[in-house]
């Protein structure tokens, strides 16, 4: 009795995964990242058709709802320095104060020319075939104030 | 006529599913006094850094918390971490092995769906798994007080089968989409960006990240995603001869130890998994009596919040140890 159980049991793990992939791995959960276009494809080997690339991502913390009512509101400037401080909040490493502050320590060894950095604010879907929706652009200045 | 063709298959199908995975019992009575220790630390006090969070962070993916609008209120995840720490105990003990095993399961996936409906998710499936398929097992029978009271549970080959089933699927869905999403694309180099990104945007320092950092090379990085493909995908190959997966899991090991060393991302919970397939006993029975000594170093040395992060690098660096060395050193002391 044991033995035919086991039997169906195997045979049941195809429809299993086929489960696990139609139903999970499809689920269109959003999450937003920041992304910097222009850095190359190099960063994001994962989604590799699109044309820019994630340079902060933020799935791991903040639903895009719960991102959107922080967001609501508050003037661009700001918006950044609560994206940052956000994405550093459950690694609970030392909170980041500004992202102008983490793309200046970080902008030399990208670009040591550039000036500017562009943050584009973007619902990515898990699922690489949807187009990411643009959600907003900030331009950041690197040089000290 | 139809009965004799499909006989061979057949059988072959049944050694597979009943005695390709069978294990000594000492060897599944090692794994579970080893799997029971490392969740009794790595998953201590799971999910409590969730009761500070804003409840506007809830967002449950599809699981036991799919349909709770809010978080489950502290006592609740205060009592699940005591119920779960109570299982665990009894498991490491061998006392009610299988009742053990099935409530620490159940108690896993619920802290987890609490954790993870903070939208943090971690990969650590293998682990949670593992007292599921090995409830029947019999890895109560050895090193227990089930077997001191005379209950004697069968051992069975086919948990062992599917656990290593769902582990070779486990590693094939983290293979594919990377195939799909073209990381054997000679134009991109896939692990060059996950280490830039981790150097640049989440600020990871780990021992080998920097050093290698300003490697440019595709000739370099290329084949470091080929090979990450290459093994993800191959273990549902290797998943039909023990051998074979054994080889295919230490493989696995010598990259989650590079993982280690550049990321600074440990995948413990997979080497526990992986250690399921290979003969524990005679190895942990020379390092046993380092345990104690171990374990009082690392209260020593280690902060408290860093406990289990270190654990966990810890399982992996062993593992990888345990790949290159204990081949070589069981054959010179047989």
């Amino acid at each position: 009795m044991e033995r035919v159980l086991v039997r169906l049991l195997l045979l049941a793990a195809p429809f299993v995964c086929a489960f696990q992939y139609w139903v999970l791995t499809e689920y269109p959960e959003p999450y937003p990242i920041l992304i910097m276009p222009g850095f190359g494809r190099v960063l994001n080997g994962q989604t590799h058709d699109h044309p820019t690339v994630a340079l902060l991502r933020d799935g791991r913390t903040l639903s895009t709802h719960a991102m959107a009512e922080l967001f609501e509101g508050v003037p661009a400037p700001n918006r950044v320095r609560l994206t940052s401080t956000v994405l550093h909040w459950k690694s609970r490493q030392p909170v980041t104060p500004t992202l102008q502050d983490w793309a200046r320590r970080h902008a030399s060894r990208m670009n040591p020319n550039a000036d500017t950095l562009a943050v584009r604010w973007h619902r990515h879907t898990i699922s690489s075939k949807d187009e990411p929706e643009w959600l907003g652009d900030f331009l950041i200045p690197l040089s000290a104030e | 006529m139809v009965g004799r063709l499909l006989n061979p298959p057949l059988r072959r199908i049944d050694h597979w599913l009943f005695e390709e995975y069978k294990s000594l019992p000492e060897d599944l009575g090692a794994f579970r006094i080893l799997f029971a220790i490392y969740a009794l630390v790595v998953y201590w006090q799971r999910a409590t850094w969730t009761i500070d969070m804003p409840e506007d962070f809830w967002g449950p993916p599809r699981g036991f918390t799919y349909f709770m609008d809010r978080p489950p209120s502290p006592v609740v995840v205060y009592l699940l971490n005591a119920a779960l720490t109570t299982a665990l105990v009894a498991l490491l003990a061998g006392y009610r092995t299988v009742i053990a095993s099935l409530t620490s399961f159940v108690l896993l996936i619920a802290l987890n769906s609490i954790y993870y409906s903070y939208h943090k998710i971690d990969h650590d499936i293998l682990l949670v798994i593992a007292p599921f398929w090995m409830a029947l097992s019999g890895w109560g029978l050895n090193y227990s007080i089930d077997s001191r009271q005379g209950r004697q549970p069968a051992v069975r080959g086919w948990c062992l089968s599917f656990f290593a089933l769902c582990v070779a699927i486990g590693m094939f869905s983290a293979g594919w989409p990377k195939l799909m999403g073209g990381w054997l694309d000679w134009d991109s180099q896939a692990v060059y960006g996950i280490v830039q990104n981790y150097f640049y945007v989440q600020d990871t320092r780990a021992i080998a990240l920097e050093p290698i950092l300003d490697c440019q090379s595709k000739w370099f990085w290329e084949p470091h995603d080929w090979l990450t493909v290459g093994v993800e995908l191959f273990f549902l190959v290797a998943v039909i001869n023990r051998q074979l997966f054994r080889w295919t899991c230490a493989a696995m090991t010598l990259l989650h130890v590079g993982i280690l060393l550049v990321l600074d991302i440990p995948f413990g919970s997979n080497i526990i998994a992986y250690a399921a397939f290979v003969p524990l006993a005679a190895s942990l029975r020379k390092l046993w009596p380092l345990l104690p000594g171990v374990a009082v170093l690392t209260a020593l040395v280690v902060p408290w919040q860093g406990v289990q992060h270190f654990t966990s690098s810890f399982m992996v660096l062993a593992g990888g140890v345990y790949v290159l060395v204990w081949p070589v050193y069981s054959r010179l002391f047989k």
